[in-house]
């Protein structure tokens, strides 16, 4: 008996020492595997699916050897060329997703980021215009880069960015559109249009009640404005349409078909006749990945590309580009653009963000009108051309000069001005739009 | 070097590997073994090296004057001596700028500020080099003859630059004598395996989440946020600091030595005091035998010995006020449970315990994260709702939905659970008459996903700090 099992104990003893053996060997052989190819593989330079430049080889020296700079970018270099890092990559987006991605049957996904206060300074496509250093405005050296927590909710190909308001930021905005349309000269028309964003209307419940309701920070700030501020409900026409395409899914603007919906509001307020789109030519801009995946940098979003949809103006329209109030030297811009070089497809609409923009039409009724605005306006601004022989914008980031006296000089009738919501929050553009009335 | 970085796993480990276990004779080995603690060291602190070097020398020499004087006066002298230099150059390298920074605010001084930075490692192994001339010096153990075995003993990379501290008697005779089975190695592959999965998958995921939240502005937390932040970052310090001891153990084994164990699960503690005997062991057995005994242990001044450990304690963490109050908290948690807790919690069912245990750890590392006291303030108003941020925001929800399969996995990773069901089914499998091969196959299985995974999870993510790293 006592053999048996001598026996078998021995048999048992080679046996766990041969998986031993094996488990050693291929531990060795796995890492070693890897330390030997990286060395000997081709290291590419690119990555393509992050779009960035790989790490290169480090130069040696000892300089640099003794200040460890050597040895950290040596790991960055080795970790960015590691064999087979493709793969390994898309393994890890795997295991991340099961780990921290669970969508539950709501299909919500939150990814933050980092937001900072100069994201939010504008873009434009460069017309040429020269912004010299003391129009320019800033905003890094007067308040530090505030870096902020912004949340993108994914939500099957879809991302949006969630909204949080409060009683101060409603009581913020209030008084600086009361402040504004308060600095302007007598007998000027003043409207305000505050913009709902998609997670209003595709976010699920949570998103879109209590402190996230856009619907009452909206009409809260509406009702701290002053009674002469004529106040525009373009959400229940946003909200009308929301099975059409009104809002990117990539990027956080509204496509021109939904700042259409506000055009409608804004000509059935101030009493002038809509331009019927179907009486305009259109044309799309396809593949259009905008700012919310940028931010998020979700797949999903990647995969499914947006596309821009543009309505060119009936009316004849000159569009410039001027740096200021002066309006010397200006550039020529695209009221619509059929194509867009940059990525940023949604700056098809009067050439982004611009600091002052004189758009005159072939109509010839005399009415002027100046938008104030952040990229929001953008895609709105081309409906009103039909209406107006003047149309202004100004996008008080970019640009600084006495906004009252402008009004007057150029003896415009009527002020709009548009926010979306989350513009409501942003100390950039206030500051901006004060320095400007003040 | 840190474990977790690519060079150190697929160039440096193997190499070494190979390199150690093909030459032959024990002299060669710890050759060998020596030159890569040293290349080790270098590659992340080329010029503080000296520093590590010298300490050496200095523990080297005091253990030889020690060991050999019969004259009490004469030891003392070396023992002085070299506590001094050794401390010293903590003190130069740590704590320096931190006191010349707060005399300065007293007004007439003013100090001018060292660039000197913290050299890694340099807590543990100067912990080390002491405890060696201590022990010598209370003839626990033998003075070591051989500088370069002394050299050895502080350098060696699996425990130089996080821990454990290891005490110079568990590895004396190792040194001279050692020998590693295969088992050992495949042991040690399976012990090293699962640390780095603590820390490339538990750690660094539940780290970003924890950043997530902690990282940002403190004033727009819920109250949601902030517990989900701080219990990420709980469950992320001790899977960094764990997985790096289980790897530096599981090395070890693959070299022949047998470490300490570090951690014994310490979040399945029941009272503050428990946790202190699983947390990090081999710093509070030093600062045991080290200091608490010597001033007297619970024999007399009990609570004054109490309070000068827990200010070292907080103190070795870090050069900066945090550390200190998060020291001082354990004192007060800790007194109070001696005290008058104590017998309240003998009474009371166990889960209570555990949660009460589990609540002064996690507000335990607010202070341990933040290291201005303002943040701390603002972090425990936003944990107690004393914000004018609601309680909960729907990106929060839906935050934790997302990562609900991660802090499930990691409350599960922390207690003993998975071990208990491995060695289970391992007593099973062997049982069943080819239960060896199966076990072999099923552990080979398990450490070639894990090894893959884990590498994917490295190659992957930007994001792979070592928390304990800076100590």
């Amino acid at each position: 008996m006592s053999e048996i099992n001598n026996k078998s104990n021995r048999e048992r003893r080679i046996y766990s020492n041969i998986f031993a053996l094996v488990s050693a060997i291929f531990f060795l052989i796995v890492l070693g595997f890897f330390g030997v190819i990286s060395f000997l593989d081709v290291d590419p330079t690119v990555s393509e699916s992050e779009n960035r430049k790989l790490a290169a080889k480090p130069e040696f020296s000892f300089s640099s050897l003794f200040g460890g700079t050597y040895t950290r970018d040596f790991e960055n270099y080795y970790s960015d060329t590691f064999p087979l890092r493709e793969m390994f990559m898309s393994m890890n987006g795997k295991i991340s997703s099961v780990l921290t991605q669970f969508s539950g049957k709501e299909d919500n996904v939150i990814v933050n980021y980092e937001k900072h206060d100069s994201d939010f300074t504008g873009e434009g496509i460069d017309v040429g215009i020269k912004k010299e250093e003391e129009t320019k405005k800033d905003f890094h050296a007067k308040e530090e880069d505030a870096a902020f927590k912004g949340s993108i909710l994914i939500s099957g190909d879809r991302g949006m960015e969630v909204f949080t308001g409060s009683d101060s930021m409603t009581s913020k905005y209030a008084e600086l559109v009361n402040s504004t349309s308060s600095a302007m000269p007598e007998g000027v028309k003043f409207y305000s249009m505050v913009v709902p964003t998609a997670i209003e209307f595709y976010g699920t419940k949570r998103f879109t009640s209590g402190e996230h309701s856009q619907k009452d920070s909206i009409k809260l700030a509406y009702k701290k404005m002053d009674s002469s501020v004529i106040t525009l409900d373009v959400y229940s026409r946003l909200e009308e349409k929301a099975d059409e395409y009104i809002y990117f899914r990539t990027d956080h603007h509204w496509t021109q078909r939904g700042a259409y919906q506000a055009y409608l509001e804004f000509c059935d307020v101030s009493k002038q006749t809509p331009v019927d789109l179907k009486d305009l030519e259109t044309g799309k801009i396809k593949d259009f990945v905008g700012s919310l995946y940028k931010a998020s940098n979700a797949d999903v979003l990647k995969k499914n590309p947006d596309y821009v949809e543009f309505f060119k103006t009936r009316v004849e329209v000159d569009g410039m580009v001027y740096e200021n109030s002066e309006m010397a030297d200006g550039y020529p811009f695209y009221v619509v653009a059929r194509s867009v070089n940059s990525s940023n497809k949604y700056l098809a609409f009067i050439g982004g963000d611009q600091p002052l923009e004189k758009i005159v039409t072939s109509n010839k009724n005399g009415k002027k009108i100046l938008v104030i605005k952040e990229s929001y306006g953008n895609a709105l601004v081309p409906f009103l051309c039909d209406n107006y022989e003047e149309v202004y914008v100004v996008d008080p980031r970019q640009t600084n000069f006495d906004l009252p006296d402008f009004v007057k000089e150029q003896g415009i009738g009527e002020v709009l001005m548009i926010n979306y919501s989350f513009a409501m929050a942003n100390k950039t553009f206030s500051d901006a739009l004060y320095a400007m009335i003040d | 070097m840190v474990f977790s970085s690519l060079v150190f796993l697929c160039i440096f480990f193997p190499a070494v590997l190979i390199l150690y276990h093909i030459s032959p004779g024990l002299k060669l080995k710890n050759i060998i073994l020596l030159v890569a603690s040293l290349l080790f060291y270098a590659w992340g602190e080329p010029k503080w090296i000296v520093v590590m070097l010298v300490t050496a020398f200095i523990d080297y020499l005091a253990g030889v004057v020690i060991g050999k004087s019969k004259k009490n006066s004469v030891r003392k002298f070396a023992l002085i001596c070299s506590v001094v230099v050794t401390l010293g150059f903590l003190v130069v390298f740590k704590y320096l700028n931190f006191f010349t920074t707060n005399l300065n605010f007293i007004p007439f001084f003013n100090i001018p500020q060292t660039n000197l930075v913290l050299p890694i490692g340099i807590s543990f192994y100067t912990f080390q080099a002491l405890s060696y001339v201590v022990d010598v010096y209370r003839k626990d153990v033998d003075y070591q003859k051989n500088y370069f075995n002394l050299l050895l003993y502080v350098s060696m990379f699996p425990q130089l630059i996080a821990g454990p501290i290891v005490r110079y008697v568990d590895v004396a005779n190792e040194i001279a004598e050692r020998k590693v089975t295969l088992v050992d190695f495949s042991d040690g592959v399976t012990k090293f395996l699962i640390g780095l999965t603590k820390k490339a998958i538990f750690a660094n995921f539940a780290g970003l989440l924890a950043e997530n939240y902690l990282a940002g502005d403190l004033k727009s937390l819920s109250v949601l946020g902030a517990w989900t932040g701080i219990i990420a970052y709980f469950f992320q310090i001790y899977f960094d600091f764990s997985g790096y001891s289980d790897m530096a153990i599981g090395i070890g084994r693959m070299l022949g030595f047998k470490f300490r164990e570090n951690f014994n699960y310490p979040y399945i503690s029941l009272s503050v005091t428990d946790f202190w005997r699983r947390w990090h062991m081999s710093l509070s057995s030093f600062f045991r035998d080290y200091v608490y005994i010597p001033l007297g242990g619970n024999r007399h001044h009990q609570l004054r010995n109490m309070f000068v450990v827990w200010l070292l304690t907080g103190f070795w963490h870090g050069a900066s006020w945090n550390f200190v109050l998060w020291g001082l908290y354990y004192f007060v948690m800790l007194a109070f449970e001696k005290y008058v807790l104590g017998k309240i919690l003998d009474k009371i069912p166990k889960v209570f315990r555990l949660i009460y245990s589990l609540f002064i750890v996690i507000i335990g590392w607010v202070f341990f994260y933040f290291e201005d006291i303002p943040s701390i303030g603002r972090m425990l108003g936003a944990m107690f709702g004393v914000t004018s941020v609601s309680g909960t925001t729907a990106q929060d929800i839906t935050t934790l939905t997302n990562n609900v399969f991660l802090l499930v996995l990691c409350a599960i990773a922390v207690t003993p659970l998975c071990s208990i069901c491995a060695n289970k089914f391992t007593t099973v499998l062997k049982k069943s008459p080819n239960g060896v091969i199966l076990n072999g196959v099923v552990t080979l299985v398990f450490q070639a996903v894990v090894l893959v995974g884990c590498m994917a999870c490295l190659v992957g993510s930007t994001y792979n700090p070592f928390l304990y790293f800076r100590f």
